[in-house]
């Protein structure tokens, strides 16, 4: 099948290689492009809270330093997400208190919480993991995106918000999660933010708030 | 021939490294598919889907690896599949496979370590053995990385803000791998060189042995051809009755001698390998002249000699050898001859010639019958003659008796005396004692005559003796022309001159036969020319001795003979005589006889209407090269 001369005429041969030279050529430029967009084309979110919401159900411990890292549980970006936390909170060095929300649609069943990367969370030291029904805590806290992180002092200030990825399931030091480790070592006098890669928490016609955008790189 | 080795080398190699090529695009097609399948499976088991909230889809991965595997593959596929082993579809070979680094490392987040896919795919593209093909590949990821690292460096350097130097850095290690496998390509290369310019010597090896194989056989097919051929020249050889043989004067030993020598004349042929063997063969009588036959010939000249050899039994063999003399290689002399065993032609030529010379008797008879018959009428005569006259003598006696008894008686002795008396004249005794002696000599002539004849004829047709002998060539003149008389005495007179001459060593026999033919040829001729006329030729014959020879001449006065037949005349059969007078043989005899035997010559002088002189010349003593003749 490989010996040459065996596939029909010159003609023939010569119109099948443009066709896959065209293929091959322009599906590279533009697949590569679309990727390119698709994968640094940062989620959306809402403003965060200056502090600490009041009404919001997760336990806030006094006395440290919090993070709370909003996840789509399914969100398969999000393992970069978690992975360029975990490198942060390495790299800060700083005692941090960490919340995983997995967000938990209203309408999900039970068994949307026996979930890999749930129970990895749970292993995770000095970790909580809270499963966020409906959104809600998402919304107190102005997370949309899978891999938001939002990073609050003693005080329940503020500190960062944002994603620690600079492209959609793509590891990697990146300007997110370098704030985030500037902000855990150094609390900045302004809050920081960052964009966030990953995928919506919300069903489109429920995400809401405006969309903040940030420095994105 | 260097030159010619070292473009069936790089033929060699060429076709090696197409070979390889050839499998490395297959390997790549392989390779394709297999990370197209790798990408798929990887997207689908790491991101299988984007979600948004609780709607998930497919994530976009999936189809990343989908039709990014498509679009990469389709082109190096389609080159492999259609135009394997060209430098253009290895060239797109290892650009896409650069490619598939990108995609790989994409679809798994940018792990850094699939980043060691760009290191695996370049030691895959070495595969090719065309460390050409690296640089492209390199450029790829150079575009990659500079493009990337321009707008999105992280994904490149896994730092969102690189040192200037990390492009170098990771080009650096690109470069490293190029280098080691730029040499491998080469290393490999120069390996295939040296197993192509191997394979070559092994070929040419085995070339050399096809080709001393082939000379082996042919050499064998060859010496079997030979060794066939010299068996039908030896079957050849030893199928005749012709004796090949090589002798050595210097050993005096024959080299070689055909084997039929053993059933022609019974001596095992092994026993020539002694020394002097064959010339032990030769009859006593012979050795000398062979000997210094063997040791005086002229090389390169073919000789033959006629002798006696010895068989087995101890009889003797007539044979006839022909020799030359050659040079060998070391510059010593061989003789190299056949010997033919002329026994049974010997016998029938002495059979023939004494046949001739009875032919000529016969043919001659009427005439010698009639020679004889004059003398032989006068003697009966005079006998006749004598006995009358006896018988009257008788009677007077008889009347002398009477006589005396009266006288003694003393009776009347009258009646008696006159008795006696008329007894005397009727007995004629004065012309009986006048006529009577006369008779008796006439009578004594013819018989004397009749002797003469017949002694001739005895020695005509007596058969020679085996050896030579001293002759009298006068008296041989004589009594061949006393028995050709008759063929002559009508038409010519003839005129006989001799010289004095010593004995001549001859077989004179055959000098006889040959002088016969001669001279009533002679007779014929010149009765050709007189008949009619009454008149007489002339037939002139003269002997005399020549320096060594003796020169016996014999002339007619005939009508001599045409220029255009007289070299045929001594053809056997020729004759110019009509049926029944000529049998073609005589003159053909007569010179065989002369030159071969006697070593001697016949030779003859014609002019037209005047007549024809044969010269008979024969040397007075034999000749050391003249064969012996036949003695079995």
């Amino acid at each position: 099948v490989f010996a040459e001369g065996q596939k029909g005429d010159v003609a023939r041969r010569r119109v099948v290689i443009a066709c896959a030279a065209a293929l091959t050529v322009g599906g590279t430029i533009f697949g590569g492009a679309a990727v390119l967009r698709y994968e640094a084309t940062p989620g959306t979110s809402a403003a965060p809270p200056p502090d600490w919401p009041p009404t919001s159900r997760i336990e806030r411990r006094a006395g440290a330093a919090q993070i709370v890292f909003f996840a789509h549980p399914k969100c398969p970006c999000t393992r970069a997400s978690f992975a360029e936390l975990e490198a942060a909170l390495r790299l800060a060095d700083a005692p941090t208190d960490v919340v995983f929300v997995f967000h938990r649609p209203k309408d999900a069943g039970a068994d949307w919480e026996r979930d890999a990367t749930i129970e990895a969370r749970r292993r995770f030291p000095n970790a909580r993991v809270f499963v966020d029904v409906g959104g809600e805590e998402a919304k107190l806290f102005g997370a949309e995106t899978s891999g938001h992180a939002l990073l609050f002092d003693a005080d329940g200030r503020n500190l960062f918000s944002g994603g620690v990825t600079g492209a959609r399931d793509h590891i990697g030091d990146n300007v997110g999660r370098r704030a985030l480790v500037e902000a855990l070592r150094s609390p900045p006098i302004e809050p920081v933010r960052r964009v966030v890669f990953g995928c919506p928490l919300f069903e489109p016609e429920a995400a809401e708030g405006p969309d903040v955008g940030g420095d994105g790189r | 021939l260097s030159e010619e080795r070292e473009r069936r080398v790089e033929a060699l190699l060429k076709a090696t490294l197409d070979r390889k090529r050839i499998r490395a695009d297959r390997l790549f097609v392989w390779l394709f598919i297999a990370q197209w399948a790798f990408a798929i499976l990887l997207a689908c088991v790491l991101s299988p889907f984007s979600w948004q909230g609780s709607i998930r889809t497919v994530h976009p991965h999936v189809e990343l690896a989908i039709f990014g595997g498509l679009v990469l593959n389709a082109l190096p596929c389609a080159l492999i599949v259609l135009r394997p082993g060209r430098r253009s579809t290895r060239t797109t070979v290892a650009v896409a496979q650069m490619l598939w680094s990108s995609l790989l490392i994409h679809l798994t987040g940018g792990r850094i370590e699939t980043h060691f896919h760009v290191f695996v795919s370049l030691v895959c593209i070495a595969f090719y053995a065309d460390w050409r093909l690296l640089i492209p590949a390199t450029f790829t990821v150079a575009v990659d990385h500079f493009v990337r690292g321009e707008f999105w460096p992280e994904s490149v350097y896994g730092t969102a803000t690189p040192e200037w130097w990390r492009f170098l850095e990771h080009a650096a290690w690109v470069m490293f791998e190029d280098f080691i496998l730029i040499l491998s390509c080469r290393r490999a290369i120069a390996d295939a060189r040296a197993v192509a310019d191997r394979e070559i010597s092994l070929n040419e090896a085995a070339v050399r042995e096809t080709e001393l194989k082939i000379a082996e056989r042919s050499t064998e097919i060859r010496a079997n051809a030979l060794h066939a051929t010299t068996e039908q020249y030896r079957a050849l050889l030893e199928a005749t009755a012709a004796v090949p043989w090589e002798f050595d004067p210097a050993s005096r030993r024959c080299v070689f001698i055909g084997r039929q020598v053993e059933r022609l004349w019974g001596w095992p042929h092994e026993r020539f390998d002694q020394e002097d063997f064959l010339l032990h063969c030769v009859h006593h009588g012979d050795r000398q002249r062979v000997m210094a036959a063997f040791d005086k010939s002229a090389t390169s000249e073919e000789s033959s000699i006629e002798y006696l050899l010895r068989r087995a039994d101890g009889s003797f063999a007539n044979v006839r050898t022909l020799f030359t003399r050659a040079e060998v290689e070391d510059g010593s002399h061989v003789v190299r001859g056949v010997t033919i065993d002329v026994t049974a032609q010997r016998k029938l030529e002495i059979e023939l010639r004494q046949a001739q010379k009875l032919e000529s008797v016969g043919r001659l008879a009427a005439g010698i019958a009639h020679e004889i018959n004059t003398p032989i009428q006068f003697v009966s005569d005079s006998v006749h003659f004598v006995r009358d006259a006896s018988q009257d003598l008788l009677k007077l006696v008889d009347a002398y008796e009477d006589l005396r008894r009266s006288v003694v008686a003393n009776e009347d002795a009258r009646p008696a005396a006159e008795l006696l008396a008329k007894t005397r004249e009727d007995a004629d005794f004065d012309y009986v004692r006048e006529n009577v002696p006369a008779a008796l000599d006439r009578s004594l002539d013819g018989l004397r005559r009749v002797a003469v004849i017949v002694r001739s004829m005895k020695d005509f047709s007596h058969q020679d003796e085996a050896e030579m002998a001293q002759a009298d060539l006068a008296k041989a003149i004589e009594s061949t022309l006393v028995i050709a008389r008759h063929e002559f005495k009508y038409v010519a007179d003839v005129v006989t001159e001799f010289e004095p001459l010593p004995p001549v060593t001859c077989h004179v026999g055959e000098i006889n036969q040959a002088l016969l033919n001669i001279v009533v040829n002679a007779a014929h001729a010149v009765g050709d020319v007189v008949k009619g006329t009454g008149g007489k030729g002339l037939i002139k014959v003269t002997a005399r001795r020549d320096g060594d020879d003796a020169l016996v001449t014999v002339s007619d006065t005939g009508g001599g003979i045409p220029e255009k037949i007289r070299d045929r005349i001594f053809d056997p059969f020729f004759t110019t005589k009509e049926v029944g007078k000529g049998t073609g043989q005589g003159l053909a005899i007569a010179r065989a006889s002369i030159e071969a035997k006697h070593g001697g010559s016949l030779t003859l002088e014609s002019v037209m209407g005047r007549g024809t002189t044969f010269f008979i010349r024969i040397p007075i003593e034999r000749r050391v090269a003249e064969p012996a003749g036949e003695r079995s």
